[in-house]
């Protein structure tokens, strides 16, 4: 549930205050831009897409139930929007083979990257990204947003069963890739 | 895991690890991690993953991107206030050449007998069905698919290149040919070609 505060905000949004999303885009555009950092591994892409994702969030609304935390809500649709962004950029071959070098530009991080993360976390990012969307979005959900098995089939729209041999079979490749690099 | 030298299923590791088993069965692979070294690596080697997702550190968002949202949202209110007005528009479009085209035809010497009240009816409904499917197309277009770079253009309109047409205009211009193409089939049909020939 939205503390009163928020609801507060989120009453006025549903009203049409822009001034009162803005608000609410400055107390959740950090961790929304995270779940689009780890799931894209660019941040560029990252950042337009936390923007497209506020932008989908205020015309969806109306969808929102103001007695849920605003925070899960805004990040699963930020998390599927960055998954159906990833599937679609796979079907186009061209796109695809631009972002793997972007990707490769993010691997090898400026000074102040180096900053913010360190070598160890810096192979964990680079192992997420190694893994399918489908995968990258089922560790997202499970591990970062702590959605339930059930939660995540709903999200991702898919059988459970499905989601949880996506999410094994994450964990399991990260293991593999995280031991290929130690090695 | 249903022998005891059996290991413990992959999908069963992991439903431990995330705490969705039954009591029962967290005793049996408690019982069985305390015998099984290969299943105790596996199980740490899970558990290691969770650990570093776990601290994994958020990275820094250095710009406040709330600026660039609310302005794409403005730039949208604007085309939803254009769009309403280019629906009035186009309702006035229509009622002009409505009102112009039935006494013309009244009027004209080579079609008075294909006019009579039957056909001015139909003409208009078929006329206003027309208005309401390319308004409700305006909608969709505007509203649904988000023609971004018709919405620029829309906002930039000053800074269009000399000669360059306003989607305004071809909103209107396609609201009137809707109207003739409306006049012609009406020509054309069979209704109007019986009451012409009694």
């Amino acid at each position: 549930m939205a503390v009163s505060g928020e609801q507060a905000l989120f009453k006025k949004v549903k009203k049409g205050d822009l001034d009162a999303f803005g608000a609410i885009i400055h107390d959740y555009q950090s961790s929304v831009f995270n779940v689009c950092y780890r799931i894209l591994g660019n941040r560029q892409e990252a950042e337009d897409l936390t923007q497209e994702a506020f932008l989908r969030a205020y015309r969806q609304i109306s969808k929102y139930d103001l007695n849920r935390p605003f925070g899960p809500w805004m990040r699963t649709l930020a998390a599927n929007l960055c998954y159906n962004h990833l599937k679609r950029a796979r079907l186009n071959r061209v796109a695809l083979e631009d972002e793997r070098d972007q990707y490769q530009d993010d691997l090898q991080p400026g000074p102040e990257k180096v900053l913010q993360i360190n070598q160890e976390n810096q192979a964990l990012y680079g192992a997420i990204w190694q893994l399918p969307e489908s995968q990258r979005l089922a560790l997202e959900l499970r591990h970062f947003q702590g959605l339930t098995y059930q939660e995540m089939a709903e999200a991702m729209k898919l059988p459970l069963n499905t989601v949880r041999s996506h999410l094994f079979r994450a964990r399991h490749k990260l293991a593999a890739l995280l031991e290929e690099k130690d090695e | 895991m249903n022998k005891p030298n059996d290991h413990i299923p992959s999908d069963m590791l992991h439903a431990y690890l995330d705490q969705t088993l039954e009591q029962a069965d967290i005793q049996d692979i408690l019982q069985h991690l305390d015998h099984c070294p290969t299943c105790l690596e596996e199980l740490k080697r899970l558990e290691g993953i969770f650990a570093s997702l776990e601290s994994l550190p958020e990275v820094t968002l250095d710009k406040d991107l709330s600026i660039a949202v609310l302005s794409r949202l403005k730039e949208e209110s604007i085309l939803s206030r254009g769009i309403t007005w280019t629906l009035i528009l186009e309702a006035l479009a229509a009622s002009t050449v409505i009102s112009l085209l039935i006494p013309a035809l009244k009027t004209s010497t080579w079609l008075p007998q294909l006019i009579d009240a039957q056909t001015e009816i139909q003409a208009a409904i078929n006329i206003f069905l027309t208005q309401l499917a390319s308004s409700w197309l305006v909608w969709w277009a505007g509203l649904r698919l988000n023609f971004e770079h018709f919405t620029k253009s829309l906002l930039t309109f000053n800074s269009l290149p000399a000669g360059a047409i306003s989607p305004w205009i071809l909103v209107l211009a396609a609201a009137g040919l809707g109207v003739l193409a409306n006049y012609f089939l009406l020509r054309m049909n069979p209704l109007g070609n019986q009451n012409h020939n009694k």
